[in-house]
């Protein structure tokens, strides 16, 4: 399976790949910024799972799931965000952004920092839902 | 009887009278004046006596001289008779004794004329012719006596005449007097009859006048006396509508002054609501003034007065914008007035500077509101006002705090975030590291570990950190739904069971009922379960069982963790929810953590409308339970 790892932070990128290629079981692209995630999408919409940081500059996490949205090749890639400032819980800010249908791109969301266990989790059940 | 009946029997009396004794004088009258025509008969009667004693004496010579001429002789014998006749009558009818005598005395000569002249006669028959004439010589003598007589009554008869005239002179004089006199008593009676008629008619009316001022002065008292309604003239009947228009006026006025006493109930019902009103209007803690059109105050309560340092009567009636508000401030208040009064029914908020008496500013915030009469007119304006100068000036100072804590709050959330990212790294890494131990040294291995669970430590920290921050900064909105608390127990009872493994301790569920219906919100309860939970294992001894109880009340739901441990004092039990507390003084702090779970949960539970606490006896361990309202209407 093919996981696209969007986000400008280069430790985060790292610390991702290791834990992904750690399960053996994954395909690794990364991506340093929304446009070129964008990019890479459009190029190969076969992605499992997308890892998505919120807060990046130039064009946000928020963007990207936007222009997901519109699209209908990409629609169906499911997401993962992440962030580190979450207004809400993470249960409850998946709930806000999804309820209008809006970014229903969205299958997931992770508060940084995270546990390598409670990222596995996660990608495991957005990927058993797919 | 009516006056006017009265009045013309009186009148019909007069006349009665007055016909009455004029009819007894001319009574009187006639009879006088018979008597005197009887005189004058008896006068003339007398003068023909002498005639016919003449024509006697004439016709018995005659019959001296011729005795046997049959003429004469009847003719004798007719004077003879004549002459006796008349005698006879006058006899009769000779009215006064004066005349009555000398009348005798003729009466004596003419009977001896009579027996002369018989004698003569029976001498002539006898034919003694000589003696005949001597009888007539005797007989004639004796006429003269006759006439002597006559004369004398005539005399006296004529006396008697002068003597009536006289009387009859007397009586009518007397009748005029009387007559006069009658007239004079009739007037008088009449003026007398007037005098007491007229008072009579008066005196009841002057009665009334005086009885309708006393009533007139207020005295419904009074009626008219007993005297005045008795009898059946004009009077009495005035008297006795009178009467009837004093009673149905002492109705109406009893109606009147029972009307009069509900008013003055009404008014002073009144009078205590408006004290009452006064009194609340006191109370109040804010101003209320009614002022009108004018800008002249109507009513201030006692907050009012105190604000601008007045007593009542300095205040009432004088212009309040004029007279109290700052003169900076006054344009805009009779702008703002103006525009409330034209713009019937809005009501109008206004702020204004008001200067007491003794030259005090305060901010005040109006309220105005229009009081309209029955004519949906505006009269006046209410106008309540609540002094802010305090709020102005302590405005200030929270917004300099607000700003500070706002700050505050951004760079504690900068901060936070800014620490999570590493995190990510220090945590994912070292746990990915200590996944291959093959490949690292025994000691390193060691160092990464603790590296991760360092990593971890810190994450917690800052979660707990921002979830309190969250908490504080935005009451957003809790999703509630409608769930079985107990199947939400259950779906997390294996990671509630990862808990106890570090301290070998083992977890009991015990729920006294399979369906407890709630409407709140999953993820809080859960994250305050597993807090308790925690806290237990934290707080207890190892090889403990913690106890998980859920008791369902009628409509309220209860669960409790009990645990065991040294217990918590009462005087700590208090403060367990506070922020930032926990049991042990911080040198000797054998946990870690922030002290803020429990204020975490207290909050949870409480926006969920619950209740959070702990029962706990020392070295017994502690139960802390929370409750919350059980959802009655829908059945999952």
């Amino acid at each position: 399976m093919r996981i696209l790892i969007i986000d400008n932070d280069e430790s985060t990128v790292i610390t991702l790949q290791a834990i992904l290629s750690s399960e053996g079981t994954f395909d690794i692209d990364v991506a340093q910024g929304g446009q070129e995630g964008l990019d890479k999408m459009t190029a190969n919409p076969n992605y499992g799972v997308v890892l998505l940081d919120i807060m990046m500059p130039k064009i946000s996490g928020m963007d990207v799931c936007r222009t997901m949205s519109e699209n209908w090749r990409l629609q169906k890639i499911p997401v993962l965000l992440m962030s580190s400032a979450l207004p809400l819980s993470p249960e409850e800010y998946k709930d806000s952004l999804t309820k209008s249908g809006e970014l229903s791109v969205i299958k997931g969301v992770l508060e940084k920092p995270f546990t390598a266990e409670s990222l596995l989790s996660e990608v495991y059940r957005i990927v058993k839902q797919k | 009887m009516g006056i006017k009946k009265k009045l013309l029997a009186s009148f019909f009396a007069i006349i009665f009278t007055l016909f009455v004794s004029g009819g007894f004088f001319m009574a009187v009258d006639y009879t006088i004046l018979a008597k005197y025509m009887t005189l004058t008969d008896n006068m003339i009667s007398e003068y023909k006596l002498i005639e016919e004693t003449s024509s006697l004496m004439e016709s018995f010579n005659k019959r001296i001289k011729s005795p046997n001429d049959a003429a004469e002789v009847s003719n004798f014998n007719n004077v003879y008779f004549d002459t006796k006749q008349l005698v006879a009558k006058l006899r009769k009818v000779i009215v006064d004794g004066n005349s009555q005598i000398i009348f005798n005395g003729l009466e004596n000569n003419i009977n001896d004329v009579f027996f002369d002249i018989e004698s003569g006669v029976n001498s002539l028959t006898s034919g003694n012719y000589l003696d005949a004439v001597s009888k007539y010589d005797d007989a004639n003598h004796k006429t003269e006596f006759v006439r002597e007589n006559v004369n004398g009554l005539l005399l006296s008869e004529l006396d008697y005449a002068k003597k009536l005239q006289v009387e009859i002179e007397k009586i009518r004089i007397i009748s005029k007097i009387i007559a006069s006199l009658l007239l004079i008593l009739s007037l008088i009676g009449c003026i007398i009859y007037v005098l007491k008629f007229s008072r009579k008619l008066v005196s009841p009316l002057i009665k009334l006048t005086k009885l309708a001022k006393v009533i007139e002065d207020g005295d419904y008292k009074a009626t008219v006396s007993d005297e005045l309604l008795a009898g059946d003239d004009e009077v009495s009947s005035l008297a006795n509508s009178f009467n009837t228009m004093v009673f149905s006026l002492k109705s109406s006025i009893n109606r009147l002054q029972e009307y009069n006493k509900e008013i003055k109930k009404s008014h002073n019902l009144l009078k205590l609501e408006k004290n009452k009103l006064q009194q609340y209007l006191d109370v109040a803690g804010v101003i209320v003034l009614i002022f009108d059109l004018d800008n002249k105050v109507l009513l201030i309560n006692k907050k009012g007065r105190e604000i601008i340092n007045v007593k009542n009567k300095e205040i009432i009636g004088s212009n309040w914008v004029e007279k109290f508000v700052l003169k900076k401030d006054r344009l805009k208040t009779l702008e703002s007035l103006n525009s409330i009064a034209d713009n019937f029914s809005r009501i109008d908020t206004l702020e204004n500077v008001i200067v007491s008496s003794d030259g005090l500013s305060k901010n005040i915030v109006w309220h105005f509101s229009l009081l309209k009469n029955e004519n949906d007119l505006v009269v006046s304006i209410l106008a309540t006002g609540v002094d802010v100068t305090e709020l102005t000036q302590a405005k200030v100072t929270i917004s300099q705090l607000k700003e500070v804590d706002k700050l505050k709050n951004e760079v504690l959330n900068i901060a936070t975030h800014e620490l999570k990212t590493p995190l990510v790294s220090v945590v994912g890494l070292s746990e990915v590291m200590e996944k291959q131990p093959k490949t690292i040294p025994e000691d390193y291995q060691k160092y990464i570990s603790i590296i991760h669970a360092e990593g971890v430590k810190l994450t917690n920290l800052i979660k707990t950190m921002l979830s309190v921050n969250r908490n504080e900064v935005s009451r957003i909105e809790i999703i509630k739904e409608n769930f079985n608390l107990i199947d939400l127990i259950i779906s997390s009872k294996s990671s509630l069971e990862m808990l106890t493994k570090r301290s070998e301790s083992k977890i009991e569920f015990n729920f006294d009922n399979k369906k407890v219906n709630i409407n709140s919100n999953k993820e809080k309860i859960t994250q305050v379960i597993y807090n308790f939970v925690d806290n237990a294992i934290k707080y207890g001894p190892n090889n403990q069982t913690v106890r998980v109880n859920v008791i369902s009340d009628k409509d309220l739901v209860k669960v409790e963790v009990v645990g065991d441990g040294q217990g918590i004092p009462k005087e700590m039990q208090k403060k367990l929810f506070i922020k930032f507390s926990q049991l042990e003084p911080s040198l000797s702090r054998s946990q870690d953590g922030l002290g803020l779970g429990l204020y975490i949960c207290k909050q949870n539970i409480e926006n969920l409308g619950g209740q959070i606490g702990v029962v706990s006896e020392l070295n017994q361990g502690a139960t802390f339970y929370f409750t919350l309202p059980l959802n009655l209407k829908t059945k999952i």
